[in-house]
């Protein structure tokens, strides 16, 4: 069994983040971090494979050199090997390129079943998942918050969709994209984040046509600002509470 | 269907037009109108089911896709793919809900364009071109992006970004096959019934939301009273997902939910960067926090600086009083 995870290095919450080039781009500092749900993503398969010993786990990543810090952090995780599709800045945005080169990788690097994030924290889109699916012509599994697989030909996943869950069994080749609950990303043991640190990521080049887009990009704008926070004075939390209700009701006709 | 015509895929809950359909209809009009086209329907289930009145009086024409239940993707994929093969849209827009967020990126790959996801403004310009708006790195900046020619143009617009209106059309209403060709491939085992009246949390016009300064889980059952008593939803802080005291399903922010409604109410919620990443579109914030240094009171318009243990009993006598 050979799993494929999909991951994204993404900016760090933390990292400054500024508009440049008069809107059309973003200078993000230099602090990465592999995609939240990826990691998760990543930890799942790791635990799966501690599970069945034959199973090899690949990490796989499109985009810049920056990309390599998250593929570093699947292999410091436990995954085997990592491969590089290597990308142009700012294909961070193009969800349907993405999916398109990360496809076409995954025919190259073969995979039986391929987990990926429900979501990227950079361009939030939450479309890559289902649209490689489409491009190799499997079936997938969305928003998976628990997955079990027992060496068997089929896995049984749960799907938590926030008004209702699903419980689903399906047969591989299959993608299924990492909700919360799938898995707690582990902290990287020191021989781990050393292994990650070595690892020479297979290089591929991507089959990418940028400018084919169907949407361009206009530029970056700021969201508005929230006005400074009006702190409601009061003698008692009865009298700030009853205050409150007033303005939302009365000033902001919210209640 | 003539040029100009706009499609929006409408859902149901407790067999109800979803707020957020009718949120993505009004908005579907005002777009239907400037091109001079007719806004198209389209939604799962019988002909029979299908309630005029849910829909505003906004549509001209409603399609029901009757067939195998609700659909996975695939067949929905399949059945909208026909759909427009035969009479191509200018746009397709759809409420950005997990579930279709399931099945339109398929059809993107399908029809060879690109989507748009999480949409929370958009313009019509001269000369047919659509500028479109969304939040990118957890909102920290907007995006705005053009159609160029070619389309259709697909959207998933965001729950509550767009206001709701009504119209006075009465529309025909179609029913159109949705077969599945093959076996399904993912076999829904069980499903576990949403509760009658659920207000999902990305859906909500007022969130209530509490942190680790609630103090425990009993306390959440003042939040799920004010909840009710406001039309609301819960949500909860990653720490008190990860403590076991509320289900992950109620997490807001970077690895939960992002929620806009028109009310986001925080308790006891220090409010990290990753909280606000999940509600800072917010319309409006109330912070409650009985730090007066706390993050989240940098991202909140109102703001009581008190013990939540105090404050909430006191919102919730005050409220019910008043009704
Ligand atoms: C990769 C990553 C992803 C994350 N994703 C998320 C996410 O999606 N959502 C999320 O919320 N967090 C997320 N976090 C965690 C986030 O960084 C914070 O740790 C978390 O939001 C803190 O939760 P809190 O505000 O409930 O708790 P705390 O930070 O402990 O804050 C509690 C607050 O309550 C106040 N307080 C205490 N007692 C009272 C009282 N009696 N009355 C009034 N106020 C009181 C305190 O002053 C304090 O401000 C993420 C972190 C990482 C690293
Ligand atoms: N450039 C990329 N390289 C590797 N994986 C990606 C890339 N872009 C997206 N993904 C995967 O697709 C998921 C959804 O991404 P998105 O559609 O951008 O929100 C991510 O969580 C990743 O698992």
């Amino acid at each position: 069994m050979h799993i494929a995870v999909l991951v994204k290095t993404v900016p760090d919450s933390e990292a400054r983040m500024e508009i440049s080039d008069g809107g059309r781009g973003l200078r993000v500092e230099e602090k990465w971090e592999l995609n939240y749900f990826d990691a998760i993503a990543v930890e799942k398969a790791v635990k799966i494979k501690e599970a069945f010993p034959q199973v090899k786990v690949t990490a796989i990543a499109y985009g810049p050199r920056y990309v390599l810090e998250g593929l570093r952090k699947a292999v410091a995780m436990g995954a085997d090997e990592a491969v590089h599709v290597e990308g142009k800045e700012g294909s961070w945005l193009y969800p349907l390129r993405a999916a398109r080169v990360l496809s076409q990788a995954l025919r190259d690097v073969g995979f039986h079943l391929i987990l990926c994030g429900r979501k990227a924290t950079d361009d939030d889109s939450g479309q890559v998942g289902p649209m490689v699916a489409e491009f190799l012509g499997i079936p997938h599994v969305s928003w998976a918050s628990s997955l079990e697989w027992d060496g068997g030909d089929s896995l049984v996943a749960v799907r938590d969709l926030g008004d209702h869950k699903e419980k689903v069994r399906f047969s591989l080749p299959a993608l299924v994209t990492a909700h919360k609950g799938l898995a707690e990303p582990r902290v990287p043991t020191i021989q781990g984040t050393m292994r990650g640190m070595r690892v020479q990521p297979r290089k591929l080049q991507a089959a990418e046509e940028p400018g084919t887009e169907n949407w361009k990009l206009v530029r970056f704008a700021e969201p508005p600002r929230r006005p400074q926070v009006r702190i409601i004075e009061g003698d008692d939390p009865r009298a700030k509470a009853r205050e409150l209700l007033r303005i939302l009701r009365e000033e902001m006709s919210l209640l | 269907m003539e040029k100009g015509s706009i499609w929006v895929w409408v859902e149901k809950a407790d067999g109800k037009v979803k707020q957020t359909s009718q949120e993505v209809l009004s908005q579907g009009r005002s777009m239907a109108d400037e091109l001079g086209g007719s806004l198209l329907a389209i939604m799962a289930g019988p002909v029979s089911e299908v309630n005029l009145e849910d829909l505003c009086g906004l549509p001209d024409q409603v399609i029901a896709l009757e067939g195998d239940g609700e659909g996975g993707p695939s067949l929905i994929v399949e059945t909208l793919e026909e759909l427009i093969r035969k009479d191509p849209p200018w746009a397709l827009l759809a409420p950005g809900t997990p579930s279709t967020m399931d099945w339109m990126p398929r059809l993107s790959v399908r029809l060879g364009v690109e989507m748009v996801s999480d949409v929370v403004g958009m313009e019509l310009l001269e000369g047919g071109r659509l500028r479109v708006k969304r939040p990118v790195h957890g909102g920290r900046f907007l995006v705005e992006m053009e159609s160029q020619e070619g389309g259709p143009r697909l959207l998933a617009l965001r729950p509550r970004a767009f206001a709701r209106k009504t119209g006075s059309r009465s529309p025909r209403v179609e029913c159109f096959p949705m077969k599945a060709r093959g076996p399904t491939e993912v076999q829904v085992l069980e499903k576990a019934q949403r509760e009658k009246g659920f207000v999902d949390l990305s859906e909500a016009r007022i969130v209530v939301s509490g942190g680790r300064g609630m103090g425990g889980p009993e306390a959440f059952f003042l939040l799920e009273e004010l909840a009710a008593i406001l039309g609301g939803a819960v949500g909860a802080s990653r720490s008190v997902v990860d403590s076991g005291w509320r289900p992950a399903s109620e997490q807001v922010g970077k690895s939960g939910r992002s929620v806009s409604p028109d009310l986001y109410m925080a308790f006891g919620i220090s409010g990290a960067i990753h909280h606000i990443m999940g509600m800072d579109s917010s319309k409006v914030v109330v912070a409650v926090n009985k730090d007066p240094n706390a993050l989240i009171f940098q991202h909140a318009d109102l703001g009581i600086v008190d013990d939540v243990n105090h404050v909430l009993p006191a919102l919730i006598e005050e409220l019910k009083r008043r009704s």
